[in-house]
């Protein structure tokens, strides 16, 4: 009897704000189902998987990078992890709206955006898109960064010391001992940055509105527009459910075989 | 001194208690749809009709634009707690009408004389998409056309006269050309023209079609017809496509609404097509002289009118129903709506509003707020449908592949025309 009393307060909650709401957003979801099969729904599915595809390993790469630039305590290396992670600190509407500014054909940056070639970035369809996994990737990079320099402390310097002594670069030494000990993180960091590609769209609304041409339609922000622009319940109900099945899917096929891959004996 | 400031309180709190057990408390949703500090505004009017009625509490809800304040009253309506009023766009008249969540106004405007001459009062175009079978369904509150901002200092450098701004596109593209400033290098400086191509909106769009002598909707249609796959629509998509691609005045692909009057502010672009609800940001920030004229014509003028106006939505005892129409006449009055216009440059929808002394006067120091009073000639009723956003998302959508030449425009207009079909099918079938 005493623990359901300790979890009732929360239990409560849940039920009130998810497992309700979930139930109702099933049964209106499940007959709408057959109304997903519009070509829109089939371009915002390419847009949310390329974006996860690009998201997903640009932000872990960076945040590695800046991990292992910055691991260590010297003054100059904290301020520039300050740099790299306070975009975490922001508010993802207030980071994005300086991109609104710096990316105007006008703006600050128009000379280096001509040279590539891209003069008005969130007026053009690769360009919008390349834009919105930008501030994604910037967002999230310093907070990966952050579990990345938790993860280094805990690999033992004896075992470093070791493999110098054997003969090794500082490569080889990355490769055969740094990066197969940050494997949990790394597995850590991957799931993270994946759900995040999959659920934070803040930037979308505040950047494009999932324009032009539907070029930035993430899976998330149709979910918003057909529920709350044009009112149709049952199909946001729908495209809710069928993500929330892949996500399920994922957690059940993809996990296990990925963290086969992992070391935990560090 | 303290006893004394508490004795107050007590005083205060006494007539506060009072006040309450016969206050009636009406909900008013209202949204923000252009730059500037528009919420202080509204929330000033508020308060000065409670002070003039100190036995109504009006409960604000800022909603956000217009978009997210409609997602909220829909909610509101679904959660079986509407409003008692609320700020929503003119055209969303019949997505309304299919909830059945709204009230005509007629029973009350035939018993009260005063909302019968302030319905008398209002500029025809501004209740042009409020009417429905002879019935008014709401009335307008923060209107506007869209208008022509050039900048005066611009022309002078260019040889131009700052008094004869463009009248014809042709003059507007002939203007832009000698408006487009580039340095040594041949990058641009400033760019003659621009139009933004807003997602989700097909305002300017609308504007183009009419001035080249068309319509995007069939005025008899009920909000059932939606007319894109015409030749002015192809004409006004494609013009703005070559803007950019042809002419080289304009910047390249999608324009965006929202930091459009800063870069004219900035004097980076020297004519825009904006809301005249942008003259007060742009009045306030452009360093230089800047005028303000009619939209250009291809065969004749024309824009559509535009913003939003106060709807009663159903569900309302009779008590909060009278404080609602005293908030709403209060608000649709000529002196407000004459203060409204000057704080934010929406027009002053009363034609009383414009011979009232601080109008006139305004109007000497500011003359640029006249045009689109003048330009009110010309209006037309905006797109009305079933359906509202997920149309005008199809329309702005084909409008954006035209303008950045991923596909031709005939072949853009005849697929719009099938999906805007489709989407209107399921609420006009019937």
């Amino acid at each position: 009897m005493r623990p359901w009393l300790f979890l009732l307060p929360t239990l409560v909650f849940l039920a009130a704000f998810t497992y309700v709401p979930a139930l109702r957003i099933a049964i209106e979801g499940l007959p709408a189902l057959p109304k997903l099969l519009v070509p829109e729904n089939a371009s915002s599915l390419r847009v949310t998987l390329l974006y996860v595809l690009l998201n997903v390993p640009l932000s872990i790469l960076l945040g590695l990078l800046a991990a292992l630039a910055l691991e260590g305590n010297g003054r100059l290396r904290q301020w520039v992890r300050v740099l790299v992670f306070h975009p975490v600190i922001l508010p993802t509407v207030a980071f994005a709206a300086v991109f609104l500014y710096l990316l105007n054909p006008l703006g600050p940056l128009q000379g280096l955006l001509r040279g590539l070639g891209l003069q008005n970035p969130l007026g053009d369809p690769l360009g919008a898109f390349l834009a919105v996994v930008l501030v994604g990737v910037l967002k999230d990079a310093g907070l990966y960064m952050l579990y990345y320099l938790a993860g280094l402390q805990n690999i033992p310097k004896e075992l470093l010391e070791a493999a110098q002594v054997d003969g090794a670069g500082r490569a080889l030494a990355f490769f055969k001992v740094t990066w197969p000990l940050l494997t949990p993180t790394t597995f850590f960091v991957g799931v993270m940055a994946a759900l995040g590609a999959l659920r934070n769209v803040d930037h979308i609304f505040i950047l494009t509105k999932g324009g032009p041409t539907g070029a930035t339609d993430h899976v998330l922000y149709r979910v918003y527009t057909l529920g709350f622009e044009y009112f149709d319940f049952p199909a946001a109900s729908a495209l809710s459910l069928a993500l929330l099945a892949f996500l399920g899917l994922l957690a059940l096929v993809a996990l296990p075989r990925l963290e086969r891959g992992v070391h935990y004996d560090a | 001194m303290a006893r004394d400031w508490r004795k107050q309180t007590v005083g205060l709190l006494v007539a506060l208690g009072l006040a309450f057990g016969q206050k009636t408390t009406i909900t008013f949703y209202y949204p923000v749809g252009v730059a500037g500090p528009l919420a202080r505004f509204i929330e000033a009017y508020v308060a000065d009709f409670e002070k003039a009625n100190p036995d109504v509490e009006v409960k604000t809800v800022f909603g956000g634009n217009y978009e997210e304040n409609q997602a909220k009253v829909v909610a509101a309506i679904k959660a079986g707690t509407p409003p008692d009023t609320a700020i929503l766009l003119s055209q969303q008249l019949f997505t309304l009408l299919s909830m059945d969540a709204i009230e005509p106004f007629d029973p009350y405007i035939a018993r009260d004389p005063e909302l019968k001459q302030a319905v008398s009062d209002f500029f025809p175009a501004f209740m042009m998409n409020s009417t429905l079978d002879g019935k008014v369904y709401s009335l307008p509150f923060q209107r506007s056309t869209p208008i022509l901002y050039y900048n005066k200092e611009a022309f002078r450098e260019a040889g131009l006269d700052p008094n004869r701004p463009p009248a014809t596109w042709d003059e507007l593209v002939e203007y832009a050309k000698r408006l487009t400033k580039r340095d040594a290098q041949g990058r641009v400086v400033r760019y003659g023209v621009a139009i933004p191509t807003e997602n989700r909106s097909t305002w300017l769009l609308e504007g183009l079609v009419i001035q080249a002598g068309g319509l995007l909707y069939d005025p008899q249609g009920r909000g059932c017809k939606v007319l894109v796959n015409t030749e002015p629509v192809r004409q006004a998509m494609q013009f703005k496509r070559d803007l950019a691609a042809v002419h080289k005045v304009s910047p390249e692909g999608v324009i965006a609404w929202g930091t459009t009057p800063g870069d004219f502010a900035a004097g980076k672009v020297a004519m825009i097509y904006h809301s005249t609800g942008s003259l007060g940001f742009i009045r306030d920030n452009a360093r230089f002289e800047f005028g303000t004229a009619f939209q250009p014509k291809k065969v004749r003028y024309g824009v559509p009118t535009g913003g939003a106006n106060f709807y009663l939505f159903k569900g309302s005892d009779p008590k909060k129903r009278e404080a609602t129409l005293r908030f709403i006449k209060f608000m649709t009055s000529p002196e407000l709506q004459a203060r409204w216009s000057i704080d934010s440059g929406y027009v002053a929808a009363r034609r009383a509003s414009w011979s009232l002394p601080i109008m006139k006067e305004y109007v000497k120091k500011w003359p640029q707020a006249l045009t689109a009073r003048e330009q009110l000639a010309y209006a037309k009723a905006e797109l009305p449908a079933y359906n509202l956003q997920q149309v005008k998302d199809i329309i702005a959508e084909a409008e954006q592949a035209v303008v950045l030449g991923q596909k031709d425009v005939r072949e853009v207009a005849r697929e719009a025309q099938a999906r805007v079909d489709q989407a209107l099918a399921p609420f006009c079938s019937r």
